[in-house]
Order: structure tokens, then C-alpha cells, then sequence
């Protein structure tokens, strides 16, 4: 059991470990080479501190998703990743009853039963052992239950009193009503499962000073495709992560590399700025995003190495005879305006 | 000279007013906030904090930048050097966990009482003429033009969203319960499984937007009316074509009016049968009453109906600038909602099929 102090954890954006991870799923986390800028950081650090969720917009490829899981990884917190579907309901990221499964060994059971014309109904469906002249007794209730990722770490939060960071990823791709239907759980931290009659509750009631440090920390992101509900947004804490900065674009991409900023990444960069400025001259349907650049600048780097480019080469070009434009302009109006005189 | 922390409540209430989606709760986490210290490194700062609580959009940051200007940066000053250094004995540790000592120069801070427990937060509310002034970094818009619309994007999409017509349609995906315990009672063995398909919403939005001459002024208005239509998410197929004064023989797929359409193509659609939604001022704009306009209109309003489709004209002009205009003679044969709330939600309401009873609307 962890006490308090050691759970008041915070994130300081550097891409490094920095706290004991708290348990062995939490040690499996990936080393997330991400830098975040101060405003990100704040919000993080925000969340953390009321534990209320944060959602986070922002142009496609600005590493959303990826700040989930550089923050798990830094504060050493399990990680539990929800992905969302347009049919998704709220209760799928709980858990799930294997009904199917259920109905299939109840078959199984009668089928093979000495009595062969035993009726369903002298199975008993209460929870525990049940009786029946086969030798194969039906499992219990629980043991078709399985925990989908907020609902393993709403009970890793009661049980064990580990905090996970949970990310619920494009929440925006589900029915309207979905942020809604969350709602109720991940403001009270309690879910029931109705098939067997169990309650999970992580929430305890706390004086004005406590802290609840033992909440997951929940990280939402969408892509500003749908309206979210009123009632949703207003729990949430919000953070539109812009596009970097020179410097944090910089820091980024030393992250990444391994802190080689060669001149030929340099001039990249600049490169890259220049064209999704207004200096370039074209008007951008889909602005190239920073994941975009970083694997330009791989490949780039490749280039390098096979002798085809250097530095020089590289500041020399314009926008139409840039090296590997098909892995910064994805559409074809974008590529005609890079191609157009 | 002791503040309190309800110095917020007058810009809390102010966006409050003005459509940010905040409650108590929102209130009560900012001021949790300050007593912890939180956002208290400089006016930049409580800004950003109060941002990330109270603001969930770019649009809404914006219009709390600006109202934060105005409400609340001329309340804070930088204190006096000599009370600052006798203040910050056992300053709070950085809850922000920027891990930057404070510096010199920055404003406001929480005083802790010995012993460690936080004393109410000592902001310094300017009472009389100023010391100094609170050192925001100069706003890079000097001006702000936020739209603030009568009825707000968010409004919208939530009367949208009574535009529903669900069905099962598609591929069976979903497992159906009850049919697969009726299979095991029918025949005595469980066969399998049974699947339907999902529930869709099925509703087809047709709007037919007037643009441009008379419906200029009315353009931020409309576009965030079809934005809201689109980004509601929940209807099942929108489609907007656009005309200009009268739909003619042809109608447009683009708002530049130069992708043209046989109207009679888009209208007689049939599957699935759309609601039709016209935006345009009908003539109201204007001010008089224009015979040609209105016998057009009549004749095209005439063919539409004859299509059994449900449709419903919204005016962006105000109801009581409608009469004595070509929209007075339009209304009496279609149904005429003005673009407000209650306009809105009685024309979906009409779409849904539900009689509205014809009510005078408010002045917006």
C-alpha cells in the first residue's frame, strides 16, 4: 500500500522516468521520448491535482494520444488504453458479460447430463456451484465477467490504491451520448456489474484537504469532429495543444534522435516551418504535423547516410524539388499547390 | 488588506452569462486551486489555470482572455518589494510543478500561517488608485472579434439531435438476446446465436441555404447554423445546397453558386425521403413586398410539397420585420420558424412529424 506522499506525483515533460513505478504492469511501460511544452505540462499537472479528466484537441499529429502514455510513463502509473468505436457504449469500457459463452456451456451441460430432458429451468442461475446430474458443474457468474481498461483501473484504485492513467482515445468517434453515459462513472468512480450484483468503488469521501491521489487520472482525446455534450465538457478540463514553437520543435525532434541534431535535421526543420508558414506560398489542406516530420527527418537522415543529400543540398531546395515530399503532402490538391509555379 | 477568493465570481459569472458550460463545481475547483497555490505565479498564469477549468474551446479561451482583461487583470497588482519579502517566508511549494522558484517581479502568492497549513490566499485587490500594473505579456489581438451569436453552436446541436428517425438498418452486428432465448424456447436447443443490425439514425437533413445579395449580412449566422447541422454528428445523411433569392430549375452544391444541380433531381429523392430545411430571408430583408418573388417562391414551394416531403423555412431576419414583405405571403404556405432557440426547436419538431401549434416568438 502506498501512502499518500508517495502517489502525489508530478509531471515535468522531459521524456524521463522519474518516479518507482507502482506496480508490474506500470513497469512494462514503454520509455515515451516526448517532450512537452509548459502549457501542456500545466495541464497535466492540473488534472493530476484535481483529478478531474482532461481533454485534449489539437490538429491531427500533434501527439495527443502519445502524451497519455508519456505521462504514465513518467510518474511510473499503470497504463490502460480505451480505443473508441462509433458503436461503443460507456458500459463496454467497464467490462464485458460473455453471454454467448454462458449460453454455450449450459448447453454443454445439458447436453451431456444423464437426464437428457432436464428443463432449463432446474438450472439455477444464482452465482456459486450449481447442481446438475452431469458431472461438469456450471461455473459461477463471475467467471464470465471479464474487466474492460476504466474498469480495471477503477478496481486497481479500490484495491490496491494504485492510480493508472487512463486514455480515452477520439471520444468524438462514438454516438453523441456516449461522453455522457461515462459521466456518472468517472465522476463518482463506482460501477456495478449487473449480472453478477458486485460493486466497485474507488471513491471515498474525503475532507476539503484531502486528496483523492489514488484516482486514475483520466486523458480524453478528440478530433473536434462532433459537438461533446455540455454536462461532459463541463467535468473536463480542457487543452488545445497547438502546433510547437521553433525551440520546442527543436527539443522534439533531440528527443526523438537521441539528442543528434545534425545540421542536415536543422535545416529540416527550418524547412519544414518555412513550408507550413504563409512564406511558402501555399495554402495547406492538411498541414503537415509534427509526426510527419519526425519520420521525414528519418528518412531524411537515410539519405544522408546512402550519400544522396547534405545540408547545403537541402537549404538550396524550393518547394517543388524538395527530397520525399510524398511523406509530408498527403493529399492531392496539397501537392499540386507545392507544384504549382 | 485581506481579499477574499470570490474576487473570481464576477468573471465566473460573466462567462457563465455568456454560454461557457460551467456549473458550481467548475467555481469551486478554481478556487480550490488558489488555496493550493495553484496559478498564482503571475496573471498569465491564473489566466492559463482558469482557462484549462472553465474554457472547452479555442473560441472559448478566447472570449475568457478577453474578459479576463477587462473583469479581472485590473483587480491584480504586483505588491511593494518590502512586503513581498516578508510574505514569502514558507511560500507553498509549486503545485504547477513548473520547478521555478518564484522570481522576483512575479505577482501574488499564498501566505502560509506556521506550521505548514495554508491560510486563506492574501491577494491584493487594488483598493484605490493602483500601485502598479499587472504584468500580462501585451495581448497579441488588440482586437477581439468573437462572434456571439443569439443562438449558440451548442444550442443548436442539442435540437438537432431531436432529428431522429432510428431503424435497424445494415449488416446484423448485434447480438439480440431476446430472439435467441424465443430460438431455444421454440425448438428446445440453442442453435446459435441470433444478430440484428444496429440501431442507425436514419433522418436525412436537405438544407437549402439563400446566400449571398440580401442574405450577406446573415452569413456568420448561417454558416453556424449548417456547421452546427454537420458537427451535431447525429443525423444520419446532411446535405446542403445552396441557391440564391428563389430556387430555380437549378440549385448549387457550392456556396460560390457555380456547381449547379437540376432541382428537380435533389428534391424527388426518395430513399431515404429527406426533411427539408430552407434558410433564407425571404424577401424580408428587403422590406417591401415583391410580387414576382413571392409567385416564384409559391410555385416552388407548391413542387416541394407535392413530394410529401416534411419542410420547414427558417428566416434569420426577426419575425416582426416579416410582415408587409414577400415573407408574409411565403408563410402561408410553408412553415416559417425565425433562427432562434425556439424557432429552431419547433421547426425539427415539425420535422419529427409533431404538430406545432403557430405561437408568436420572441423578440431576439
Amino acid at each position: 500500500m502506498k501512502t499518500m506522499m508517495e502517489l502525489d506525483r508530478k509531471y515535468t515533460g522531459d521524456g524521463e522516468l522519474h518516479y518507482e513505478p507502482l506496480d508490474d504492469d506500470a513497469k512494462k511501460n514503454t520509455p515515451e521520448r516526448y517532450v512537452a511544452d509548459k502549457s501542456v505540462k500545466r495541464a497535466v499537472n492540473l488534472a493530476l491535482f484535481l483529478r478531474r479528466p482532461l481533454l485534449l484537441e489539437g490538429d491531427p499529429g500533434c501527439g495527443k494520444t502519445r502524451l497519455a502514455y508519456a505521462v504514465a510513463y513518467e510518474l511510473g502509473f499503470p497504463m490502460q488504453t480505451c480505443y473508441v468505436r462509433s458503436t461503443t457504449r460507456a458500459e463496454d469500457l467497464l467490462y464485458t458479460f460473455d453471454r454467448l459463452k454462458r449460453l454455450y456451456d449450459i448447453e454443454e451441460i445439458r447436453a451431456g447430463g444423464k437426464n437428457a430432458t432436464q428443463r432449463q429451468d432446474e438450472v439455477d442461475t444464482e452465482p456459486g456451484a450449481h447442481k446438475t446430474t452431469s458431472d461438469r458443474k456450471l461455473p459461477p457468474m463471475e467467471e464470465y465477467v471479464e474487466l474492460m481498461p476504466l474498469g480495471e483501473a477503477i478496481e486497481k484504485s479500490q484495491k490496491r490504491q494504485i492510480p493508472s492513467v487512463v486514455l480515452i482515445d477520439e471520444v468524438d468517434k462514438a454516438d453523441p451520448d456516449f461522453p455522457n453515459d461515462l459521466l456518472q462513472t468517472i465522476e463518482e468512480w463506482r460501477f456495478k456489474i449487473d449480472e453478477t450484483g458486485k460493486t466497485i468503488d474507488a471513491g471515498k469521501k474525503t475532507g476539503p484537504g484531502e486528496r483523492n491521489l489514488h484516482l486514475p487520472l483520466v486523458i480524453i482525446t478528440s478530433n473536434q469532429e462532433k459537438e461533446l455534450p455540455a454536462p461532459f465538457l463541463r467535468r473536463c478540463l480542457y487543452h488545445y495543444i497547438d502546433f510547437p514553437d521553433l525551440a520546442t520543435m527543436e527539443s522534439i525532434i533531440k528527443k526523438h534522435f537521441d539528442e543528434k541534431l545534425t545540421p542536415l535535421f536543422r535545416v529540416a526543420v527550418n524547412k519544414f516551418l518555412w513550408l507550413r508558414s504563409k512564406d511558402s506560398g501555399i495554402k495547406w489542406q492538411k498541414p503537415p504535423s509534427t509526426s510527419e516530420l519526425i519520420d521525414w527527418i528519418k528518412a531524411l537522415g537515410k539519405e544522408e547516410e546512402d550519400g544522396r543529400i547534405t545540408p547545403e543540398k537541402l537549404e538550396k531546395c524550393g518547394r517543388r524539388d524538395l527530397p520525399l515530399p510524398g511523406i509530408l503532402v498527403k493529399c492531392k490538391r496539397d501537392r499540386a499547390e507545392m507544384m504549382k509555379s | 488588506m485581506k481579499g477574499s477568493d470570490d474576487f473570481l465570481f464576477p468573471l465566473f459569472d460573466d462567462l457563465r452569462r455568456r454560454g461557457l458550460p460551467l456549473g458550481v463545481s467548475e467555481y469551486e475547483a478554481a478556487v480550490k486551486c488558489l488555496w493550493a497555490g495553484v496559478g498564482l505565479e503571475s496573471p498569465a498564469h491564473l489566466r492559463e489555470t482558469l482557462s484549462m477549468i472553465w474554457a472547452k474551446s479555442r473560441e472559448d479561451r478566447a472570449l475568457l482572455h478577453d474578459r479576463f482583461r477587462i473583469i479581472l487583470a485590473p483587480l491584480l497588482y504586483r505588491r511593494p518589494v518590502s512586503e513581498r519579502e516578508t510574505a514569502t517566508d514558507g511560500l507553498q511549494e509549486e503545485m504547477a510543478g513548473d520547478g521555478q522558484a518564484p522570481q522576483t517581479g512575479t505577482f501574488g502568492m499564498v501566505v502560509m500561517k506556521p506550521g505548514g497549513k495554508p491560510a486563506a490566499p492574501e491577494f491584493l485587490l487594488r483598493q484605490g488608485p493602483g500601485v502598479g500594473r499587472p504584468d500580462l505579456e501585451p495581448e497579441k489581438d488588440r482586437f477581439q472579434f468573437i462572434p456571439r451569436f443569439p443562438v449558440r453552436r451548442r444550442e443548436m446541436t442539442v435540437v438537432f439531435r431531436g432529428l431522429r428517425l432510428m431503424r435497424r438498418i445494415g449488416a446484423p452486428e448485434e447480438l439480440d438476446i431476446d430472439a435467441t432465448i424465443d430460438g431455444i424456447g421454440e425448438t428446445g436447443f440453442f442453435t446459435g446465436p441470433v444478430l440484428r443490425p444496429l440501431r442507425k439514425n436514419t433522418a436525412f437533413l436537405l438544407t437549402l441555404t439563400d446566400r449571398k445579395g440580401s442574405m450577406d449580412p446573415f452569413l456568420p449566422l448561417t454558416e453556424n447554423l449548417l456547421e452546427s447541422v454537420l458537427k451535431g454528428g447525429m443525423l444520419g445523411r446532411v446535405r446542403t445546397m445552396y441557391f440564391h433569392n428563389i430556387p430555380g430549375d437549378k440549385i448549387y452544391e457550392n456556396p460560390e453558386l457555380t456547381m449547379p444541380v437540376s432541382t428537380e433531381d435533389v428534391i424527388c429523392e426518395r430513399a431515404p425521403r429527406p426533411c427539408v430545411m430552407i434558410v433564407s430571408d425571404a424577401g424580408a430583408a428587403k422590406g417591401y413586398f415583391d410580387e414576382k418573388r413571392a409567385r416564384t417562391t409559391a410555385g416552388f414551394i407548391k413542387k416541394l410539397n407535392e413530394t410529401g416531403h416534411r419542410s420547414v423555412w427558417i428566416n434569420p431576419v426577426p419575425p416582426e420585420r416579416w410582415q408587409g414583405t414577400t415573407a408574409q405571403d411565403i408563410e402561408k404556405t410553408i412553415s416559417m420558424f425565425p433562427l432562434t432557440r425556439e424557432g429552431l426547436k419547433d421547426a425539427v419538431d415539425l420535422l419529427r412529424g409533431r404538430s406545432v401549434a403557430p405561437g408568436a416568438y420572441e423578440s431576439v
